[in-house]
């Protein structure tokens, strides 16, 4: 982020949520910013060239989109089957982040479906690869937060907000 | 948290939420350029996305960055035991202060693993999480938790709703 001048930060923390719906979004937001839409916009096309945004569009609550999400933990008591049982795991569409954790329980992943069927389809073939001794599906029940909005002028943070993490 | 849809999406809602989850086109007047491609006129667009913002159904718009370059080394996801489960959300609460816990939430316990508090957290090193594991300790007087750190990223996307291979 060492690359990025003053105003380039002034953008991003413009455009990280809120996007305008109106006819001309990007002048609304280059008046904010105090340049003129053109210059914002090539800004905003050097940022994503340069890999410091990785995309510009909507998130969407997947639960009023009508689907299901979980995260599910995997135990693979010899972490010798792990990395066979992580990348069949990310083949699913449907998994969003899989990590490997320090712990009994060695792989965490977050999984949005179109329907619990479809939950149920994916864990039963997670539960049969080698080495898979144990999955448990840990469907949110509560939601207390999920950030949303990141400075780059203080420190920079940024997470994902899928829901199910 | 089961999916229940507040308004079924013809094909054309469908169409427009796939070119939404994607990237906008850079251009002056973006929404047009969309409600070319949809088949739509601008001011439909403009209607429908409006309404999806304010409903809350676009839950953030605008730009991902990538973490990496923003300086985060380390994140830990620590599952804490709450001892009386109707204080769930005032602890939940209590964590949602830390700026550097992004995410909380409670799930199910099963048998062996008493922990129902989920606290996702950002920092440049281990250590310096296990210095925020022991102040939310301290603030929300819970000690019994499991430490996850990440040890390997085998996969992180955006979800990508109504894709071809999707049968709803």
């Amino acid at each position: 982020m060492n690359d990025l001048d003053a105003v380039d930060r002034k953008i991003l923390d413009n455009i990280q949520s809120g996007f305008p719906v109106c006819e001309r979004p990007f002048l609304l937001i280059a008046g904010k910013v105090g340049i003129g839409e053109e210059e914002l916009i090539g800004r905003i096309e050097s940022l994503k060239a340069r890999k410091i945004i990785r995309r510009f569009g909507a998130v969407f609550d997947s639960r009023k989109l009508g689907y299901v999400s979980t995260l599910v933990a995997v135990r693979i008591p010899d972490s010798g089957h792990l990395p066979a049982v992580a990348r069949e795991v990310g083949r699913f569409p449907e998994v969003t982040h899989n990590y490997e954790r320090e712990n009994r329980f060695n792989l965490w992943f977050t999984l949005i479906a179109a329907s619990q069927e479809r939950i149920h389809e994916i864990l039963d073939r997670v539960s049969s690869l080698p080495g898979v001794a144990e999955v448990k599906d840990l469907p949110a029940e509560a939601l207390y937060k999920i950030k949303v909005d990141f400075k780059t002028a203080g420190r920079d943070l940024e997470a994902e907000e899928e829901d199910g993490r | 948290m089961a999916g229940k849809p507040e308004n079924t999406f013809t094909e054309k809602d469908k169409e427009l939420i796939r070119i939404l989850q994607e990237d906008i086109p850079l251009c002056p007047q973006p929404y047009q350029e969309i409600a070319r491609r949809v088949g739509l006129e601008h001011r439909e667009v403009l209607e429908r996305v409006g309404q999806w913002a304010a409903s809350g159904l676009v839950r953030r718009f605008g730009a991902t960055l990538y973490h990496q370059r923003a300086g985060f080394k380390a994140n830990c996801m620590v599952a804490w035991q709450v001892p009386k489960p109707a204080q769930s959300r005032e602890k939940g609460e209590i964590f949602s202060k830390f700026p550097q816990v992004t995410h909380c939430y409670r799930r199910p316990p099963f048998e062996g693993w008493p922990y129902t508090l989920y606290t996702m957290i950002h920092g440049s090193s281990m250590e310096e999480i296990d210095g925020y594991v022991e102040q939310m300790s301290r603030a929300s007087g819970l000690e019994e938790r499991e430490k996850l750190f990440s040890v390997r990223e085998w996969k992180k996307t955006s979800m990508k709703y109504f894709g071809e291979e999707d049968a709803s």
